[in-house]
């Protein structure tokens, strides 16, 4: 009698422990889809700062109401990921500084996937970038331009957005833009304040804006900056278009 | 063998009562009250609906910006809601901040106990008779109104669930989709409506009334209003959810909602509501916040437990407001001490003395002062602001302690304003000039300047660069509002407060009933509309002893003082203006900036700055500069936030939720 209730006892212990101890047997997730951000009105790629903008995905063959993923879309325009879940996706370049793309739907992600570019059109180009230093003091100057003043969207005439401001970029390291700069210079002092429809800006209708635009940093002897404007409008998340990137020794110990 | 056959009875015995588990007991629990005991008399129903206004969202002492209400399914620690207020986010007061303001609120455990009221409680009506059967029905309606306005001023659009669900439905009746943002506010209204015409015209301190449903109706609407009013000027980019109306309305629908607040305020006004003053005007005002005034300017007032001999942790029948705002010191806080500071961006807006002048050249510079009392003690300033803030001179009642701040000493000022203010915590000038200390709590640093010696360089209350963010004061000044001029030795640490907290009072009413009336002026091009919003501004204002204010008939744009993205005439700035002075740390001006859309570009890295007292050695005289405070706390707004994303928990349960655009 004792062996039965004893072995009944053990055995139950056992069937316990053991229904502890799954397994999760799983795979890592090992899709990958990478591809290019490219500007339509230029062809080449969408002029950016790292992780600015990014390509929110949605995996529709999982669930009817997913939730949104994204990826970051890098300093030169391009995209990757190689940790998705293989399946079917809907795709689209999410809220940067350019006119709202079209989603484009049931992108196939696998082992091996094809790169899914996407064109999209900059709300704004910055243009005539220069900077030129006179001992420690950098004057930067540009103008914009905007290559559609107005779009359909939806069945609507939507006018560009109201342009906001033009700001100075200048970092230390090889990326420059609204996700790495130097903090010191994000005041009020070094940035021109718009706020006024474009066409107060492009009063002649040309597509470019009448002034040129100049801001006036101090720098440091011996630093070598990186250094871009960026000028943003009225939209959803005002993020900056930009020119390109301009480096700038400054002589000295 | 007789020990085998006890083994054996006793394994059958075991496994026998295993099988009888199965068996359901179906029996009523013992000790809670079911439906019949709590209905059928008024003790019961009050016990009933007491559970339900304990859970009100009220931002009330005790909220905290990111967390969420103080409220039976949160967590602890409640004594730093009031450091951690929605105050800081709006710029009223500096303090802590962890997050933008976004705490999930989704009570719909809640709405269904008040759905089952609703439901069952016209099934009592013999024995209440028909009258208190409304009675009672207005005020469910009421208090599901509060419910959902918690909801549709955060998310939007939400489910509409007015009757109660049966839990054996099949799921795809339970997921009930998002109503429109329109139908929702429509439906609070629908709740509020009934209530102003159902609810009692009288109750007690603690208890609604239908005026307390009127007030929440100019709230409410006035929230609907701005949202129809400005959301188009934020540009999101439509998609699902904008383009199905779950987020956002248009400007033609606001005239309507502007109107129903005026209405409310209308009933109100009938109901012989009015402004509390007195002959000393600062006495008055705080007097506001400290008195009972049922029946007079409180249309509804939270109350807290009585004090306690020691304090309870962690109740929400408690708050902690005295600790937190008073400095450390002999019959002011004995816990933690002034941990949310007045911030310079609502100091001054309040009237007073000019604080700089013009030289001879034309450049701005900061006014000498004799004293620096003679800021608070001159006519110039508003009693409110004597009401609402401690200044430096100024002596706390209950503990008769004199408020001493000082934020250090000049050796001499000769520059200008422009010299001595700066986007960081010093520059060149303020090195060259400036003496500040490092001296501990409880101490003042005297020193030789200039070859004069005994120069004090602080105050006993503040401001020094060591010892934190709480205890003494950064910007200098203390909040006064709410403090409890009549609290006893001990009755100021931590959950220790219990003064009542006025959830709706008539000054706000008469606020909400101005900024409807320009809105729908300028709406209409109506100027007698615009000019009636400034009779009760100026009710307002003269009860806070400040000067009336004179419409101007050709008003500027002054909105890009704030990079506003759309232009603001100064008379509706200054009609927020008000706002801001009458309502100060009543936990509203992160929701109206909210509201009006303004909040991010006001708050892009934005810092807090204080009402700084210096002494100017070589002068003998004493200035105030706005430096920023010491802990260099920047803050920022991700306008994502004016409509929050939908929980993501509660999409898990519900695939039917769209979730909100922009983010």
């Amino acid at each position: 009698m004792k062996k039965f209730v004893y072995s009944l006892v053990g055995a139950v212990s056992v069937l316990c422990m053991v229904s502890c101890m799954e397994i999760d047997n799983f795979d890592a997730p090992d899709a990958r889809i990478s591809g290019r951000l490219i500007d339509k009105t230029t062809g080449e790629n969408f002029i950016t700062d790292h992780g600015d903008t990014h390509i929110r995905l949605w995996e529709m063959s999982y669930s009817s109401n997913p939730a949104p993923q994204g990826i970051p879309v890098r300093f030169d325009g391009t995209y990757n990921n190689e940790k998705l879940f293989a399946g079917t996706y809907d795709m689209l370049p999410f809220n940067g500084p350019y006119w709202p793309a079209d989603t484009i739907r049931g992108v196939r992600i696998g082992k091996k996937t094809a790169p899914q570019d996407f064109e999209v059109i900059p709300y704004l180009h910055i243009i005539d970038f220069e900077a030129v230093l006179e001992s420690t003091t950098l004057t930067l100057s540009c103008r914009l331009s905007a290559p559609f003043t107005e779009m359909i969207i939806n069945e609507e005439l939507v006018p560009l957005p109201n342009v906001l401001e033009v700001r100075p970029f200048l970092s230390l390291t090889m990326y420059c833009g609204a996700a790495n700069y130097i903090g010191e210079y994000w005041t009020n002092e070094y940035r021109v304040n718009l706020r006024v429809p474009w066409e107060r800006i492009d009063a002649d209708g040309d597509g470019l804006s009448d002034k040129t635009y100049t801001i006036t940093v101090p720098v440091k002897e011996g630093y070598t900056y990186n250094v871009r404007m960026g000028a943003n409008v009225n939209y959803t998340d005002q993020k900056f278009n930009y020119s390109e990137v301009k480096r700038i020794k400054v002589p000295g110990n | 063998m007789r020990k085998n056959n006890i083994c054996r009875l006793l394994v059958v015995v075991i496994l026998g009562f295993m099988a009888l588990s199965c068996h359901e007991l179906d029996l009523e629990p013992k000790g809670i009250f079911d439906e019949g005991t709590l209905f059928n008399s008024d003790y019961g129903i009050r016990t009933y609906l007491g559970a339900i206004y304990n859970e009100l969202p009220i931002e009330d002492f005790n909220y905290y910006h990111n967390r969420g209400y103080a409220s039976g399914n949160n967590i602890s620690n409640y004594w730093e809601g009031q450091k951690n207020s929605p105050a800081v986010l709006g710029g009223e007061a500096t303090g802590r901040r962890d997050g933008d303001g976004t705490p999930e609120y989704w009570p719909y455990e809640r709405i269904r106990r008040i759905n089952n009221f609703i439901e069952a409680i016209p099934q009592y009506v013999e024995i209440h008779g028909e009258e208190l059967t409304n009675q009672y029905l207005g005020e469910a309606h009421f208090l599901r109104a509060f419910y959902y306005f918690g909801m549709v001023k955060r998310y939007g659009g939400v489910p509409i669930i007015k009757e109660v669900q049966d839990p054996a439905a099949p799921l795809e009746e339970l997921w009930t989709p998002r109503s429109t943002e329109y139908d929702s506010w429509k439906f609070i209204y629908e709740d509020l409506k009934f209530a102003m015409a159902n609810m009692a015209e009288e109750s007690v301190t603690g208890r609604a009334n239908r005026y307390s449903a009127a007030a929440l109706m100019t709230r409410a609407m006035l929230y609907a209003g701005s949202t129809a009013n400005y959301f188009e000027t934020l540009n999101i980019t439509p998609g699902p959810a904008i383009n199905g109306g779950l987020m956002g309305m248009k400007r033609s629908q606001a005239a309507e909602f502007y109107e129903y607040v005026i209405e409310a305020a209308e009933l109100i006004e009938r109901g012989g509501y009015r402004l509390h003053d007195g002959v000393n005007k600062e006495v008055a005002f705080t007097e506001v916040f400290t008195e009972d005034l049922n029946g007079i300017e409180d249309l509804f007032v939270k109350l807290f437990g009585p004090y306690g001999s020691s304090s309870i942790y962690n109740s929400r029948l408690h708050h902690s407001w005295d600790s937190m705002v008073l400095p450390l010191g002999t019959g002011l806080a004995s816990d933690v001490g002034s941990a949310l500071h007045p911030a310079w961006d609502l100091i001054k807006l309040y009237q007073m003395p000019a604080l700089a002048e013009e030289n001879e050249q034309g450049e701005l510079v900061p006014v000498r002062f004799d004293s620096m009392n003679d800021l608070w003690q001159s006519e110039e300033m508003e009693p409110r602001a004597r009401g609402t803030f401690f200044f430096s001179g100024m002596t706390e009642p209950a503990s008769g302690e004199v408020m001493d701040l000082q934020a250090g000493v000049y050796r001499s000022f000769p520059g200008t304003l422009a010299d001595a203010t700066a986007d960081a915590q010093t520059n060149d000038y303020m090195e060259r000039y400036r003496i500040r200390t490092h001296i501990g709590k409880g101490a003042i640093d005297i020193q030789t300047v200039g070859g004069i010696p005994g120069v004090k360089i602080n105050g006993l209350y503040g401001m020094s660069l060591s010892g934190g963010d709480e205890g003494r004061s950064l910007t200098g000044a203390f909040i006064r509002k709410y403090v409890n001029p009549k609290a006893i030795a001990g009755e100021r640490g931590l959950y220790r407060s219990s003064t009542p907290f006025k959830v709706f009072r008539y000054a706000e009413v008469l606020l909400n009933r101005a900024e409807a009336l320009y809105e729908l002026g300028l709406l209409k091009g109506d100027e007698s509309l615009k000019a009636e919003a400034f009779v009760y501004i100026n009710q307002v204002r003269e009860r806070a002893g400040a000067r009336p204010y004179t419409m101007v008939s050709a008003p500027v744009d002054v909105g890009k003082e704030i990079n506003a993205i759309y232009p603001i005439d100064e008379n509706l700035q200054f009609i927020r203006d008000e706002r801001a002075r009458e309502l100060a740390f009543e936990n509203h001006r992160f929701f109206d900036l909210r509201r009006w859309r303004v909040l991010h570009t006001k708050m892009e890295n934005f810092y807090a700055r204080g009402l700084m007292g210096y002494y100017v050695v070589d002068e003998g005289k004493y200035i105030f500069l706005n430096d920023r405070e010491k802990e260099n706390r920047g803050l920022n707004y991700n306008r994502a936030n004016y409509h929050q994303q939908i929980p993501g928990g509660q999409i898990n349960r519900n695939p039917n939720l769209i979730r909100n655009d922009g983010h």
